[in-house]
């Protein structure tokens, strides 16, 4: 069979399989004693080792398969939720996780699994508290859905549906093979369903002298019974009707051995059905997505030059229809865009996990809070957050937060508390980082600007703040493995430009450090002003741009050398756009300053004349040219010519 | 295997076809200041932006006349246009036409000796390398 068509579905579930076990292993940790933690734990890992087992792929199911036996263990009270063994319960995902990355990038690598199932092997044996009277002899059965609804099928057709318990002599020599000639026997007969244990299990003689096969059959259970007898060194067959009306029960019945479970599972069962009612969904391929998009984008571009021919040639019936084509487009647009947005869940989901580890690591107390999960955001830009949000939370949790007696001495709680906030603003979309820790100090900074030849005079404590984004700033002096490199915030910065969004930081030392980050909700369609700088069009994307005023350049005043205007009383600096592209500015005085807000700044952009506004789709610049930072892309606009996008961030 | 042949200045260049993926007429160039002296601008193909590049300026040859032609490459999946003077004729030639030279500066593959002129046969790869 081709497993190709497969594959990506394995990972992608794989890895959501993965998160959710992270999930509720932090549960478990805050919970211990929850049952239903546990089994809702264990269903995932089933789940995770049934795929990787199908796949091939069996290191996983191996090592997925030794945390279930971990799970059992705290499902039966044979051993206690402790730290250590959920440390070891989350290497193991660590290690899953490594094993899934290397089989998605078609590395061949070997992840040695040795020292972790020794690990497994130690708490399994030391740990283990005298259960309550468990024997492992007695099997536990457990008949999925897909089984049940056969059996239903089955006896809805009047089949019938037995179970067979099979006990061989005790001195039986080939127990395997025994238990295969039974198999084959009744597969001759029937169709078998399970057998308990495992197939697998039955071969390689994992089992005492009984087993037990479920199997749909047309014979009467006599009939069975006297070919099962049949067969040699066979001490005694017990065969039990699984009846139709009883159905439910008698299946919950041989499921029983698992205890509980089978509420849980009824439980689920309910739940999955109500869930599927409210709401359907199919998974796309991404790239499928990004053509749809390309091609929405395409029409945009069309209709533009539609539109303007039609006001270039005034012809009514063509305009008329225009509007309509218009809004229709607009609207596949606004669903285009939907279509790619994902809840900012996908990427914060796994900081519960980053916190609690680094609280650990770093000995300190940390609780975090998340708020505001389900902002949506387009796929690109889910994509590409995790990592800057990574090195601020870890940036937090080691610079920010005070050691529990340091707090305890300032008089605030010993546990710190990180909040990560996101919600939507506008067309934008905000997502907060904030402690409640020592705060940034503005001395030290202003010191280490010193020190870096930064001059500090005349800058506003928030604008000094604001230096921590520099290259090569970072005011920590011992460098420790979580931050402190230097190489953190200047990363952050260059990463969220780059996805057309803007970072500040507002703190208030002794009490805590706050970053806000502004990103764009979408990315390929942008409402966009046109602007002509030295000769060349340009386009501004309207995201930033506050207003826009005309002046004349005798109203151009300096102030410490640089150049600033005055509008309404403030004072504005000025960026000459055609001196930062290395163009000619043309001889008009009349001018245009496109007064523009990144992030908590506002700069005046000087231009030579505006051209309209319009959407604009951006599009990539290409390999050769993807370095240059003053543009975000290009465009093509309705008469078909390139116009380049100008990334304002990276002008002012 | 089977070469382009084109002008650039006074000089006769090749480039193998397996690359080529189209021949266009000059068209309306966006100048793109702040990219590198080499790159001409972005042209609009059919929907796509692709950069130009001049190859002239890239490869060091003196200016004689405008352009005609642009020479659509794909190269590493990345569609760029090489702007050259004018494209001549498509012709097969055989391997043992191609003589090397000893001092290569990377972009030149060979010499063809075409018994009445010769072509400096170009390697397409490289072009994008630096």
């Amino acid at each position: 069979m081709d497993m190709s068509q497969y594959f990506d579905i394995f990972l992608e579930e794989s890895h959501e399989n993965l998160q959710n076990l992270n999930e509720g292993i932090l549960l478990l940790e805050k919970n211990p004693q929850d049952k239903e933690t546990i089994n809702s734990i264990f269903r995932v890992a089933h789940t995770l080792k049934g795929m990787a087992g199908s796949m091939g792929f069996s290191d996983i199911a191996e090592l997925t398969h030794r945390m279930e036996n971990i799970l059992d263990k705290f499902r039966n009270d044979e051993l206690e939720v402790t730290t250590d063994v959920i440390t070891l319960l989350f290497k193991c995902l660590d290690t899953l996780e490594i094993m899934i990355d290397n089989i998605q990038n078609d590395k061949n690598e070997h992840v040695d699994l040795q020292e972790i199932i020794s690990l497994i092997e130690c708490i399994e044996s030391e740990k283990t508290k005298e259960g309550p009277g468990i024997k492992k002899d007695i099997f536990e059965l457990e008949l999925n859905e897909y089984d049940k609804n056969i059996i239903k099928q089955a006896q809805d057709k009047n089949y019938n549906v037995l179970k067979a318990d099979i006990t061989l002599y005790s001195d039986c020599i080939l127990k395997s093979a025994r238990a295969f000639l039974v198999y084959k026997a009744l597969e001759d007969i029937g169709e078998i369903i399970k057998t308990i244990p495992t197939i697998e299990e039955l071969e390689q003689e994992k089992f005492n002298n009984s087993f037990s096969i479920i199997f749909i059959t047309q014979k009467s259970s006599d009939d069975v019974k006297k070919i099962i007898e049949g067969i040699s060194e066979i001490e005694s067959v017990n065969i039990q009707e699984i009846s139709k009306r009883k159905n439910d029960e008698a299946a919950a019945e041989v499921a029983v051995a698992v205890r509980e479970n089978d509420k849980v599972q009824e439980s689920r069962r309910e739940e999955e059905k109500s869930f599927k009612k409210v709401h359907q969904s199919v998974r796309v391929d991404l790239e499928r997505l990004d053509k749809f998009m390309n091609l929405v984008g395409e029409l945009v571009i069309h209709r533009t030059r539609l539109e303007q021919i039609s006001s270039s040639h005034k012809l009514v019936d063509l305009h008329e229809t225009l509007e309509q084509v218009g809004r229709i487009t607009s609207d596949l647009q606004d669903l285009v865009m939907k279509i790619r947005m994902l809840p900012i869940e996908r990427v914060f989901n796994r900081f519960p996990r980053m916190v609690r580890d680094l609280s650990q690591e770093l000995n300190k107390d940390i609780e975090l809070v998340i708020k505001g999960e389900d902002t949506e955001l387009d796929r690109t830009v889910i994509d590409e957050i995790g990592e800057p949000l990574v090195h601020l939370i870890r940036n937090s949790a080691d610079h920010g937060i005070e050691p529990s007696d340091e707090r305890l001495k300032k008089g605030k709680p010993s546990k710190g508390t990180i909040r990560l906030i996101a919600y939507q603003e506008g067309n934008k979309a905000v997502i907060r980082v904030e402690d409640d820790g020592r705060g940034l100090d503005v001395e030290k900074i202003k010191s280490k600007a010193q020190s870096l030849g930064i001059d500090t005079e005349g800058m506003s404590d928030s604008d000094i703040k604001n230096l921590i984004f520099m290259n090569g700033f970072s005011t920590r002096d011992k460098v420790t493995d979580i931050s402190g490199r230097g190489v953190g915030m200047d990363v952050v910065k260059t990463k969220i430009s780059s996805l057309g969004g803007t970072i500040d930081v507002i703190s208030e030392i002794g009490k805590g450090t706050s970053f806000v980050i502004r990103l764009p909700l979408t990315l390929s369609i942008i409402q966009a002003l046109l602007v002509k700088v030295g000769g060349e069009t340009f386009a501004i994307s309207l995201g930033f741009i506050d207003r826009v005023i005309n002046i004349n350049t005798n109203e151009i005043k300096k102030t410490n050398n640089r150049e600033v205007i005055i509008y309404r009383g403030n004072v504005i600096p000025l960026v000459r756009v055609a001196r930062r592209l290395n163009l000619v500015e043309d001889d008009n005085d009349e001018k245009f300053v496109v007064i523009v807000n990144v992030g908590e700044r506002t700069v005046g952009l000087l231009v030579d004349s505006l051209f309209g506004q319009q959407e604009v789709v951006i599009k990539s610049m290409g390999k050769i040219l993807q370095n240059l930072k003053e543009y975000v892309g290009a465009t093509i606009l309705g008469d078909g010519f390139v116009t380049l996008i100008l990334d304002v961030a990276a002008l002012v | 295997m089977q070469v382009i042949v084109f002008t650039l200045g006074n000089e006769k260049y090749a480039l193998d076809t397996k690359l080529v993926h189209g021949i266009e007429k000059v068209m309306s160039i966006t100048r793109v200041p702040t990219a590198p002296y080499y790159i001409k601008g972005l042209v609009n193909l059919r929907g796509n932006i692709i950069s130009i590049l001049d190859l002239k300026a890239y490869l060091n040859i003196e200016y004689v006349k405008e352009e005609e032609n642009i020479i659509i490459v794909e190269i590493d999946d990345e569609r760029i246009g090489l702007l050259v003077d004018n494209v001549h004729e498509v012709v097969d030639i055989q391997n043992d036409m191609i003589e090397r030279i000893s001092e290569s500066s990377g972009y030149i593959k060979g010499v063809i000796n075409f018994k009445d002129y010769i072509v400096t046969l170009l390697e397409g790869e490289m072009l994008l390398n630096s």
